[in-house]
């Protein structure tokens, strides 16, 4: 490791661990080109909550001031799960479409652009 | 009788200052002094250090007991005339809470930080550089209390500073960076706080606020301002001295102060992000834009230092480049970010004006009118309909600067930037390639860091289950220490005081 | 082209001798005022000279004085009782 310390060793758990949070996970997540939403929110779900609810009940709520969320589908979205393509799949729970603790979610909504097509 | 020679500046400071320490017997040194070896830095000859500044402790009194006369009676002049009635406007005052939340608990984190290092350097001309700094910063602490002190009387979100200072979620910012510094070895923290911070960036910190607060006819803080600033002097000639020092003294220093300058030069300007969002869109009378101040205090003066580095093998510190292209967005990126979670700030936020938007078109050009004042004319026309906008769920922050990830990709205005960093089979998050570098470096500290989402999730923030109750649990009352500037309690007052102010007695007909 | 060092100096009464001192010391420095104020500018090295700040002041300085309406600086200093100087060196 290369942080310097005194004693006789510098081990430390993560300040955010999984069992803190008692059957529940930290999940961000960001919709590309829609920068009213300055940054990547952050979530805490359970981790038998559907997809599907989560997008419906937590998401959709959050994004009610943008002008886009009335014609926003998520199922016709395209999706990212840490960077890497990924399919939901709505009807199985968080855990069970491989969504963990401090996973990143960011999806595009194809033709929803920002205001004014501008990604804001 | 003969008359002695009189001595110079420099043989008195000598023979008053030096031969006054010893080489302990009954204890070795490296066990009175146990934290100045570890962190690899090694000294050969502690008599090398150089005192810029010879002050004496007889000298220090006098100077500064001189300099706080001069304050107080300032501070007193202003209070008894009321001079919170002639700033230029309420608006001005959220640089000063942002001040009073933000920097003041610093100064007092400096003061233990240098107390500690004043101790710990095995040299004696560090450590007596080093009290001395920590007593400076006890007195910027108080002397910024009392400077705003007297606006706490007239104007809301000032009262909750102290309690503030270790649950509100931006101040985990600034609190972050000084702790960072504080619980590294005394020779990063002097690096980081006297070099770095108070030599390199301290000109993009002090200028702006206090020629702010200048322009703005806060002579309070204008006074505090530049009677702190001659300290500051002081502080950063202690941080070159020390840089210098260290890398005169071994060549094996030279890679552990490059890897510590590329690491605090981009924490210090992460930090300063929210000055240059103070300077563009906290003062109704602006100084000079964010972009401007890069290019005078980083890009001319900042730069012309590591030329005279060079010739040690210190080199630019990594990722200098992207201040450069961040500098015409920054600002207006992290405004629209303060604006939309003002439900959690103890300051107000609102849509400049239109002469303050002509401003920064002027001062940022084709950029700002492309892609940031149409977002600003668009929430302005939401608050004039009465859906003024926030954004009440909590955001990812940054695992190392603990900012808000805002940013966008240096090359992209608009892509947001996620870096996704993993230590010990767990994801972390960083908002650039600059604090993924420093977590990678050190991911057995960062991951330790306490973020203030992860903690309201868990339950930590008092219990709060939303915003409301956690700006509750911060002690803020809404909309009127937080949220929309037009409306709230202080700009009502304003107008109500500034009308009075102009209105003549009544006079016979 | 040199790089530029600089000092900043409160602009009140008590300042103004030394500001004038250093403009005539140094004849490159470039002074640029704003409210409560001055910062000078000068390619290299810059001067401060206690003979020539007693010679506008009237009567005997010390250049420790300087403290009291320093505001900010930038370049390595070396400081004697006669000069305080701020360079860059090569």
């Amino acid at each position: 490791m290369s942080v310097k310390y005194l004693g006789e060793a510098y081990e430390y758990p993560s300040a955010n661990r999984l069992e803190q949070y008692g059957g529940d996970i930290n999940v961000y997540v960001r919709w590309e080109r829609h920068l009213m939403f300055a940054c990547p929110a952050a979530y805490r779900v359970p981790v038998a909550m559907s997809f599907g609810d989560f997008v419906e009940q937590l998401l959709r709520p959050d994004y009610a001031a943008h002008p886009d969320t009335a014609k926003l589908e998520f199922a016709r979205c395209v999706w990212q799960l840490d960077k890497a393509p990924w399919q939901p799949v709505f009807s199985k729970s968080i855990a069970d479409n491989g969504i963990g603790h401090m996973s990143y979610l960011s999806f595009s909504s194809p033709g929803l652009d920002g205001l004014h097509g501008k990604g804001y | 009788m003969a008359k002695g020679r009189k001595l110079g500046l420099k043989e008195r400071y000598a023979l008053m200052t030096r031969g006054l320490d010893w080489e302990t017997s009954y204890q070795p040194m490296d066990e009175v002094f146990p934290y100045d070896r570890y962190e690899g830095i090694k000294i050969k000859d502690w008599d090398g250090w150089a005192d810029p500044f010879r002050l004496t402790m007889d000298a220090y009194w006098k100077y500064q007991a001189e300099k706080e006369r001069k304050l107080y009676a300032i501070l007193d002049a202003f209070q008894q005339n009321n001079g919170q009635l002639n700033i230029s406007d309420a608006r001005y005052l959220s640089a000063v809470k942002l001040w009073l939340q933000g920097i003041t608990p610093l100064e007092y984190a400096a003061h233990r930080g240098f107390a500690h290092a004043g101790r710990a350097f095995r040299g004696a001309g560090a450590r007596i550089a080093c009290q001395m700094q920590s007593i400076d910063e006890l007195r910027h602490a108080q002397t910024q209390l009392h400077a705003f002190s007297h606006y706490n009387q007239y104007f809301h979100g000032f009262h909750g500073f102290a309690h503030m200072r270790d649950r509100a979620w931006y101040l985990s910012i600034p609190k972050s960076f000084f702790e960072d510094a504080m619980t590294a070895g005394p020779f990063e923290f002097v690096t980081s706080i006297s070099f770095a911070f108070e030599y390199v960036l301290t000109n993009l910190l002090f200028m702006p606020f206090v020629s702010g607060a200048a322009y703005n006819g806060d002579m309070a803080t204008t006074t505090f301002g530049f009677s702190a600033q001659s300290d500051e002097s002081r502080h950063m000639t202690l941080g070159l001295e020390v840089v210098k020092f260290m890398l005169q003294q071994h060549e094996d220093n030279v890679p552990i102060v490059q890897a510590w300058l590329d690491k605090w030069f981009w924490r210090g300007y992460r930090l300063l992000g929210l000055v240059g969002t103070m300077m563009d869109y906290m003062l109704p009378k602006k100084v000079m834009s964010w972009q401007e101040a890069w290019g005078i205090y980083w890009e001319e003066n900042g730069i012309a230092l590591f030329h005279d580095l060079a010739r040690y093998g210190i080199r630019l510190p990594k990722h200098h480049d992207v201040p450069a292209k961040e500098k015409h967005r920054l600002t207006h990126e992290m405004w629209l970010t303060l604006y939309q979670y003002g439900n959690a700030l103890s300051l107000h936020t609102w849509i400049p004006d239109d002469d303050e938007l002509d401003w920064m078109s002027d001062k940022y050009g084709a950029s700002f009118d492309e892609l940031y004042r149409p977002r600003l004319i668009y929430l302005r026309e939401r608050e004039q309909r009465g859906e003024r906008y926030f954004n009440n769920r909590l955001p990812m922050v940054c695992q190392v600067c603990q900012i808000p990830m805002f940013y966008t990709e240096p090359d992209d205005p608009l892509t947001q930037c996620v870096r996704i960093v993993e230590a010990g089979g767990t994801k972390h998050h960083c908002c650039s390639d600059g604090c993924a570098d420093i977590f990678r470096h050190e991911p057995e500290k960062y991951v330790q860091a306490l973020l203030p989402p992860q903690q309201i999730y868990r339950g930590e923030a008092g219990g709060a289950r939303d915003i409301w109750e956690y700006a509750a649990w911060l002690h803020l009352e809404k909309d009127v220490d937080t949220g929309e500037y037009r409306g709230s309690p202080d700009q009502q007052n304003w107008a109500r005081w500034q009308q009075a102010h102009r209105t003549k007695p009544a006079d016979a007909a | 082209m040199a790089d530029n060092v600089f000092i900043a100096l409160q602009n009140n009464a008590e300042a103004q001798p030394i500001i004038a001192a250093i403009a005539a010391d140094n004849p490159d420095a470039v002074v640029n005022a704003s409210p409560g104020m001055v910062k000078i500018d000068c390619p290299g090295r810059l001067v401060i000279r206690r003979t020539s700040i007693e010679a506008g002041l009237g009567r005997d300085f010390n250049l420790q004085e300087l403290h009291l309406n320093l505001i900010s600086l930038g370049g390595n200093i070396d400081e004697d009782d006669d000069e305080f100087v701020l360079s860059w060196q090569r």
